[in-house]
């Protein structure tokens, strides 16, 4: 049997990415054939994916497409199409970013996000299942007619942000901290959605009043480059310019050496489908200070601090008090990092692989689903699934 | 099954913790400091993460318009090449270096213009201000005048109301100097304009 994956982009750099190769290969290691199709492919991954032209012509009842929704995708009329003539579809929605932020910053991506919304509708009557990153990304499908739906996060390898960090970059940032000063990270796209500038302004009011020293990096790709170009504007007003860093670009051991000198993650995003770079903070031990938003609190549970305004000096505070409280910060970190563990390889695997055999192919192998067999029982279904619940959760500290 | 909010993977995300919220009497506290530490700034940071906000709080009216022609004049000539196919990309990667440096060309003075259009909106509205703050001063000095003139007249009614009694009291010693003004009883003679 064979499960396809298709997407809009696959980018370098991506956490959509990461996770459609890690599908791959939990796919594959299950026993299915799976291969990749996209409309645009970075070039470094070009061998990875195929053009989703090239992709099967013939609806067959061996195949399921698992359908991976975070943008606009052209060929959504194609696909929805296909399912009408009972190809088997599933979505996994990572989130469309309300259009509104890019509304200023990058027009043409604003009407790519309400196209996005609107493709995402069209495909619910088709598809077999909607599979959500997270407990957000879940109700906007209810609310979009999915039905079923299920919530399986993102497949992260965390074990790879144990990996070495790049040496000549850890030398640099660890040289800095000896110097003194606070060092505040934040990783995601450079986007207004993901709010950069509350960050900025939160950081500045800090040094000013608590530790002059302190220094900020942003790391992540740009997406708009206007909101960009704003964000240096007003690091340059606040006269903070010698203290924060805007890094895009960066390799995976560069971002380690980042994460290992940090003192705090802060994240003041508006808008997120899940978040990873939360659980990667949370993972290599950086204590998380967050905006109480979106898909945020869903990710980090009780392991951060979460706030639910981002006046520049709550958040300051809030970073002053969790810094100066060493007590504090190591349970926080401790924290974390149990958090993290919930969403371990195996087990996000095995929870995931569990939904989409489930509707895939349905309890015998052959039927869509919709009879509402359970197909836990299945002995397709890999060990650790019969359940509906993969063995961290006894060992939680989440709220539920 | 049907729309459940199965947590496949165990997350434990069934409930939300309640944020935290930050001692308010440390936050009240906190910003008394830094005012005293460097006034204005606070408020310059707030406004100035203010103005990137999704809503927009840029400013209201003109200051806000040329905030927006400044930040269209950034123009991205980084257009995307990726595609489909193989050739598509390498097309479209070879008509954007081709065109490049001419679409540079063009760029630096379509932004150069916006910015001066942005520049003279600024200059503009600082003028604007300047006769905005003499208009006020005007202002100013017109009701101080209006004030004065209207003492200067009430005044002056008092001494047509008293000049009657100051004709009396002088009397005729005061008439060999000039015009009699009558003795007691008598009404004085109206000013002479």
């Amino acid at each position: 049997m064979r499960i396809d994956q298709l997407l809009p982009v696959l980018g370098v750099h991506d956490a959509i990415g990461a996770h459609v190769l890690q599908t791959r290969r939990a796919l594959r290691a299950a026993g299915y054939e799976s291969d990749l199709y996209a409309d645009v492919v970075d070039e470094s991954l070009a061998a990875e994916v195929r053009p989703w032209l090239d992709g099967p012509g013939r609806i067959s009842t061996g195949r399921a497409v698992l359908y991976h929704a975070s943008t606009h995708a052209p060929f959504t009329p194609w696909l929805e199409h296909r399912g009408r003539l009972g190809e088997r579809i599933l979505v996994y929605y990572h989130n469309v970013t309300p259009a509104e932020y890019f509304d200023r910053w990058l027009p043409p991506a604003a009407e790519e996000m309400r196209l996005a919304r609107q493709e995402l509708a069209a495909l619910a009557p088709v598809s077999g299942i909607g599979l959500a990153a997270s407990e957000l990304n879940e109700r906007e499908l209810v609310d979009l007619g999915y039905r079923p739906t299920v919530t399986a996060p993102l497949l992260v390898d965390l074990e790879r942000y144990h990996d070495e960090a790049d040496g000549p970059t850890l030398g640099r940032l660890r040289r800095r901290r000896e110097r003194g000063g606070a060092e505040w990270l934040f990783v995601g796209r450079i986007a207004p959605n993901k709010c950069q500038h509350d960050i900025v302004a939160a950081f500045a009011a800090y040094r000013r009043l608590v530790d002059p020293k302190a220094h900020l990096t942003l790391v992540g790709g740009v997406t708009a480059p206007r909101y960009l170009l704003a964000l240096r504007d007003m690091v340059d007003a606040l006269a903070v310019e010698e203290a924060v860093d805007i890094r895009s670009g960066l390799s995976h051991p560069e971002l380690l050496a980042h994460y290992a000198a940090a003192d705090v993650f802060v994240c003041l995003s508006e808008h997120e489908g899940f978040c990873v770079p939360l659980l990667e903070a949370m993972e290599v031990g950086v204590p998380v200070v967050a905006f109480a938003a979106a898909a945020v609190p869903g990710t980090v549970g009780d392991a951060a601090v979460l706030l639910g305004e981002k006046d520049p000096l709550t958040v300051a505070a809030a970073v002053a008090g969790l810094l100066d409280d060493d007590y504090r910060r190591r349970a926080l970190i401790d924290s974390g990092r149990r958090r993290a563990r919930c969403f371990d390889l195996a087990s996000t695997t095995a929870g995931f692989l569990g939904a989409v055999q489930r509707f895939a192919f349905g309890s015998d192998g052959g039927s869509d689903g919709s009879d509402g067999s359970d197909g836990l029982a299945s002995p397709a279904s890999p060990a650790g699934v019969a359940s509906g619940r993969p063995p961290c959760t006894a060992g939680c500290p989440g709220p539920g | 099954m049907t729309a459940e909010t199965d947590d496949a993977a165990g997350t434990g995300s069934a409930a939300v913790p309640a944020p935290v919220v930050v001692d308010a009497g440390a936050i009240v506290e906190a910003e008394h400091r830094l005012e005293q530490a460097a006034p204005g700034y606070l408020d310059k940071v707030r406004a100035a993460a203010a103005a990137l906000a999704v809503d927009g709080r840029r400013g209201a009216g003109v200051v806000a318009e040329v905030a927006a022609v400044r930040e269209a004049a950034a123009l991205d000539l980084e257009a995307p090449t990726a595609s489909a196919s193989t050739g598509g990309m390498l097309l479209k990667e070879g008509v954007k270096r081709l065109t490049g440096w001419y679409l540079r060309y063009l760029t630096i003075q379509v932004a150069s213009f916006a910015n001066a259009v942005a520049a003279m909106s600024e200059a503009l509205l600082a003028r604007l201000d300047e006769l905005d703050a003499a208009d006020t001063r005007l202002g100013s000095h017109v009701a101080d005048g209006q004030r004065r003139l209207e003492d200067l007249e009430a005044r002056l009614a008092e001494i047509e109301r008293r000049l009657p009694d100051l004709d009396a009291r002088l009397g005729p010693s005061g008439g060999a100097r000039g015009p009699r003004v009558g003795g007691a009883g008598e009404a004085a003679p109206p000013l002479q304009p």
